[in-house]
C-alpha cells in the first residue's frame, strides 16, 4: 500500500523533469538527427530527403576536416588538462599551509562567474599585439622579437585559446574537487603522515584514489567545456581565424546554418559533434574505470 | 482515506502538468487557425481589392480595404526613430494601422514566425544580415516583384520611382537577384565605404588622398618617416577588405569584369588585373606598410588604432563615425573617406556601398498597402526624416543636397565622395544555389588573408583557391536546376541585351 503511493509520488516528481528534458533536450536532438538526413536549405520551402548525402559531403569538405581536427584537438586536450590542473589547484587550496588559501579559492573560482563573452574580450586584450599585457611585458624585458600577434598567427592562436579555456574552466572544476576532498576522512592523511608519506605520496595514494569518482565527473564536464566554451571563446577572440586555424565544428555549423542557410548540412555537423563527445566520453569512461574505493 | 487522498492529489498534479504542456501546444494551434482564418478573409478581400482600393476624391489618397500592415525591421546603426516617425505619418495619412516590430535580432524573431505562416507585409533589412532571412527568401523566390511599382509615379513627383533613383542601385545584383532585369528588393538607404583617413592630419602634413596605388605607397613612405603605418584592417574579420579590394578590382577589370566575378564566372578572379591588385595588396605587408599585429585585431581594436594615429588608412563604412563615437582618438581627428586606389591614373574610381533594403514577401497578407508604404518611404519628406533622425541617406537624386543642412559635416563629406568622378559599386556576390556548401567568405577572405599577409601564401595560390571554390559553386548551380548565367568570355564585348540562360541539367 505504502509502496504504491511511493511509486505515484516518485512518478509525479519525476514526470515534470522528464517532460522538460524530453521537450528541450531529447526532442531537439532527435530532430537534429532527423533533419541531418534532409536538404533543409530554406526557410519555407519543403525540404528534400537527402539520405546520407550530407554526411558524404562532409567527407569531401576540407573546411569541415580542418574544423574536425581542431575540435578533436580540443576535446582530447581539454579533458586531460583542465581536470588535472583543477585537481592540483584544489589540493593546493585545501591541503597546504598557505595563509591565503581562502583568497586563492575565490581567485581561482572567479573566472567561472564572469560571462563567457567578457572572458573572451578580456583575453583578447591580454593578447593584444601592441597594448596587451603579455607583449608589453615582453617588450619591456627586451624580448620584443618574440612579442607575436598571438591571436593573429596560425602557430599560436589555438594555444592562446586553450590557455583561456583553462583559465576560465579550471576554477569551476576545482570547486567540485574541493567538495570531494572535504569528504575524505582526515584520519587517512594522519595515518599516511605517520607512515612517513610526503605530500606527493599523499596526493597519489590518498587524494587521487579517493577522489576518483569526482575526477571522472570533471572529465566528462571538461568534454562539454571543450566543445561549448571552445566555440564561444573562438567566436569572440578569433572568429575562427586566422585562416581556419581556430575554427571548431560548432563554429562551422553556425556558419553553414546562418551564413549559407544550409540547415540540413549544419545538422549533420552537429551530429558529428554529438558523436565526438559521445565517443570521447566512452573512451574516458573506459580508461578511468577503476574499482571505486568506498569509505 | 489517506491513500486515496494522496492518489487523488498526485493524479491532479500529473494532469495539471500534462494539461499545461498540451494547452501550450493548443494555444499555438489556435493562433495558427486564427491566422488561417485571417488568411482566408484576406484572400477574400484581395479578390475585391480592385474595388476596395479606391481613390477617394476629396483627399487624393487611396483607400485600402485591409487597413493593417505588419512591418518588421532590423534595428541596427540607424536606430528606429526615423521609421517610427514615417510610420506615424503613414498611419495618419492613410487611416491605417501599422504593426511595427524592430529589433537588432529581427531575423531570429522573423524566422519562427515565417515558418508558422505569419508572414509580415514589409521587411526592412541590412544586407549584411547574419540571420540569413533575406538570403533564404531570395533562394526560395518568395519575394514580391517590385518592377511594376518602380514604373509608377512617385507619390510626390511626376517622374517614375525608377527615374528618381541614382543610377546603378535598382539594377544591382542585390535588387535584381536573379539577373533577369526584375527588381525584387528596394535599396532604401546606402552608406558609402572606402578608406577612412584623418583629414586633420592630412591637411596639417599637406598630404593628398591617393588616387593610384603608387600614390598610396608614396603616402606609406611619408607615414613611415612620421612613425606611422600606412594601413590597417579589421584583422580577424578580413572580409572588411572587400571595401578596398572590390572597387580596386572593378577599376582594374572594368565593371563588366567585376560583374563576372559576382556571378562566379571562370577566370573572373584569376587574371592579370586581379593579380596586379592582389600583389599590390600583399606588398602593403611585405614592404612594411601594415600596422604591426593587424591580423590579430578585431574591428574595434583596429579602428581605434587607426584613430589614435597608428595607421593612415582603414577600410570601413560611413557607420564608423557613429560606431566609434566613444573611442579615443588623436587630437583634432576628422573623419574623411576616399575611394580605393586604382592601378592607373586614368582608371575609373569606384567605392562600394552598404545597403539597407525593403522587400515585400510573396506571402504578405496586404501587398497593396505594403506597396503604398514602400512608395511612401521614398518621398522627399521621408528622405528628410531618415536624414534627420537616422543620418541615413536614400539613393535618390538630389537627396544629399536636400538634406545637406540636416546631416553632419563629416557625413556629408563621406557621401560627397560620389560627387566627383567616383562611381558606386553596389553589386556583391550573387546568392548561392540551393544545397551549395561553399562558404564564400571563408574561401575568399578568411583562409587566405592572414597567410598572404604573413608571406605564407602566394597571390597565385589565392587566386587558384578562389577559382576552385567558384567552380564548385557553378557545379552546384547546375545541380540545383537553377538557371545559370553564362557569358561567353572574350566573344561578347558589349553588354548582352539579355543574358544567355542555360537551364541546369540536374
Amino acid at each position: 500500500m505504502n509502496k504504491r503511493s511511493g511509486y505515484i509520488f516518485a512518478a509525479v516528481t519525476i514526470i515534470p523533469g522528464f517532460l522538460l528534458v524530453a521537450l528541450f533536450l531529447i526532442y531537439p536532438m532527435l530532430q537534429m538527427i532527423y533533419q541531418s538526413l534532409f536538404n533543409v536549405s530554406s526557410l519555407l520551402g519543403s525540404p528534400s530527403f537527402a539520405g546520407l548525402d550530407n554526411y558524404k559531403s562532409l567527407l569531401g569538405d576540407e573546411n569541415f576536416i580542418i574544423a574536425f581536427k581542431n575540435t578533436i584537438f580540443l576535446t582530447l586536450l581539454i579533458p586531460v588538462a583542465v581536470p588535472f590542473i583543477s585537481l592540483v589547484l584544489s589540493v593546493l587550496v585545501t591541503q597546504t599551509k598557505l595563509r591565503e588559501k581562502a583568497l586563492y579559492r575565490v581567485l581561482f573560482f572567479f573566472p567561472s562567474v564572469l560571462p563567457m563573452v567578457s572572458v573572451g574580450i578580456l583575453w583578447q586584450f591580454i593578447y593584444h599585439p601592441t597594448i596587451g599585457v603579455i607583449n608589453s611585458a615582453l617588450n619591456s624585458l627586451g624580448l620584443g622579437n618574440i612579442a607575436f600577434a598571438w591571436l593573429g598567427d596560425e602557430r599560436f592562436a589555438m594555444w592562446a585559446v586553450v590557455i583561456t579555456i583553462i583559465w576560465q574552466a579550471a576554477g569551476y572544476l576545482m570547486v567540485m574537487d574541493i567538495a570531494g576532498i572535504d569528504r575524505i576522512p582526515i584520519e587517512l592523511y594522519e595515518s599516511a603522515t605517520l607512515d612517513g608519506a610526503g605530500a606527493l605520496r599523499k596526493f597519489a595514494a590518498v587524494t587521487v584514489p579517493f577522489l576518483w569518482e569526482v575526477v571522472r565527473m570533471t572529465i566528462v564536464f571538461a568534454i562539454g567545456i571543450a566543445t561549448n566554451v571552445g566555440f564561444i571563446l573562438t567566436a569572440v577572440m578569433t572568429a575562427g581565424g586566422p585562416g581556419l586555424s581556430t575554427t571548431v565544428l560548432l563554429q562551422y555549423m553556425f556558419t553553414q546554418a546562418f551564413q549559407n542557410s544550409n540547415f540540413g548540412y549544419a545538422m549533420s555537423i552537429a551530429v558529428v559533434v554529438l558523436l565526438i563527445s559521445f565517443v570521447i566520453s566512452l573512451i574516458s569512461n573506459k580508461l578511468t574505470n577503476r574499482e571505486i574505493i568506498e569509505y | 482515506m489517506k491513500k486515496n487522498l494522496a492518489r487523488a492529489l498526485s493524479v491532479l498534479c500529473a494532469s495539471v502538468m500534462l494539461l499545461t504542456v498540451i494547452s501550450g501546444c493548443s494555444t499555438a494551434k489556435t493562433d495558427n487557425s486564427g491566422t488561417a482564418t485571417g488568411d482566408s478573409s484576406t484572400a477574400a478581400e484581395a479578390g475585391t481589392t480592385a474595388a476596395a482600393t479606391s481613390t477617394s476624391g476629396d483627399t487624393g489618397k487611396k483607400e485600402f480595404a485591409n487597413k493593417t500592415l505588419d512591418f518588421y525591421m532590423f534595428e541596427g546603426g540607424y536606430g528606429k526613430a526615423a521609421e517610427e516617425a514615417i510610420v506615424a505619418k503613414f498611419e495618419e495619412t492613410y487611416g491605417v494601422k501599422v504593426n511595427m516590430v524592430s529589433s537588432p535580432k529581427i531575423g531570429e524573431i522573423l524566422r519562427p514566425k515565417m515558418i508558422s505562416g505569419m508572414t509580415p507585409d514589409v521587411i526592412m533589412m541590412n544586407l549584411n544580415d547574419s540571420s540569413g532571412i533575406v538570403q533564404a527568401l531570395v533562394k526560395e523566390k518568395s519575394i514580391l516583384e517590385l518592377t511594376p511599382m518602380l514604373d509608377e509615379k512617385a507619390l510626390d513627383s511626376d517622374s517614375t520611382i525608377r527615374d528618381t533613383f541614382l543610377s546603378g542601385f535598382l539594377d544591382c545584383s542585390f535588387a535584381v537577384p536573379y539577373g533577369d532585369g526584375k527588381t525584387y528588393l528596394l535599396p532604401l538607404l546606402y552608406s558609402p565605404q572606402g578608406l577612412i583617413y584623418n583629414k586633420d592630419y592630412f591637411d596639417k602634413k599637406g598630404l593628398q588622398a591617393p588616387k593610384t596605388w603608387d600614390d598610396f605607397f608614396a603616402l606609406g613612405e611619408a607615414a613611415k618617416k612620421d612613425g606611422r603605418a600606412l594601413f590597417t584592417y579589421q584583422g580577424i574579420y578580413p572580409s572588411y577588405l572587400e571595401i578596398m579590394l572590390y572597387p580596386s578590382i572593378a577599376s582594374a577589370n572594368g565593371i563588366e569584369g567585376y560583374k563576372k566575378y559576382v556571378n562566379y564566372e571562370e577566370g573572373s578572379f584569376k587574371n592579370d588585373a586581379v593579380r596586379q591588385v592582389l600583389t599590390n595588396f600583399q606588398e602593403i605587408s611585405t614592404k612594411g606598410y601594415l600596422l604591426k599585429g593587424t591580423t590579430a585585431m578585431n574591428h574595434t581594436q583596429a579602428q581605434t588604432a587607426m584613430m589614435q594615429g597608428k595607421a593612415l588608412f582603414i577600410p570601413c563604412g560611413s557607420w564608423m563615425e557613429g560606431e566609434m563615437k566613444d573611442a579615443p582618438r588623436e587630437d583634432g581627428f576628422k573623419f574623411a573617406m576616399c575611394p580605393a586606389p586604382t592601378l592607373t591614373a586614368e582608371g575609373e574610381q569606384y567605392a562600394s556601398v552598404a545597403l539597407d533594403t525593403v522587400l515585400i514577401p510573396k506571402a504578405a497578407k496586404n501587398p497593396e498597402l505594403a506597396t503604398e508604404f514602400l512608395k511612401f518611404l521614398v518621398t522627399q519628406e521621408s528622405q528628410k526624416t531618415f536624414a534627420e533622425k537616422a543620418s541615413g541617406i536614400e539613393p535618390i537624386e538630389g537627396t544629399l543636397d536636400l538634406c545637406k543642412s540636416i546631416i553632419s559635416e563629416s557625413l556629408y563629406n563621406f557621401y560627397a565622395m560620389f560627387n566627383g568622378d567616383v562611381l558606386p559599386l553596389v553589386d556583391s556576390l550573387k546568392a548561392l544555389p540551393d544545397g551549395c556548401k561553399v562558404v564564400t567568405n571563408d574561401e575568399i577572405w578568411v583562409k587566405p588573408t592572414s597567410k598572404v599577409m604573413n608571406g605564407q601564401m602566394t597571390v597565385d595560390q589565392w587566386m587558384e583557391d578562389v577559382e576552385k571554390a567558384f567552380s564548385q559553386i557553378r557545379e552546384d548551380f547546375c545541380k540545383s536546376g537553377t538557371t545559370v548565367r553564362i557569358i561567353l568570355t572574350g566573344l561578347v564585348k558589349e553588354r548582352l541585351p539579355s543574358p544567355i540562360l542555360l537551364q541546369g541539367s540536374g
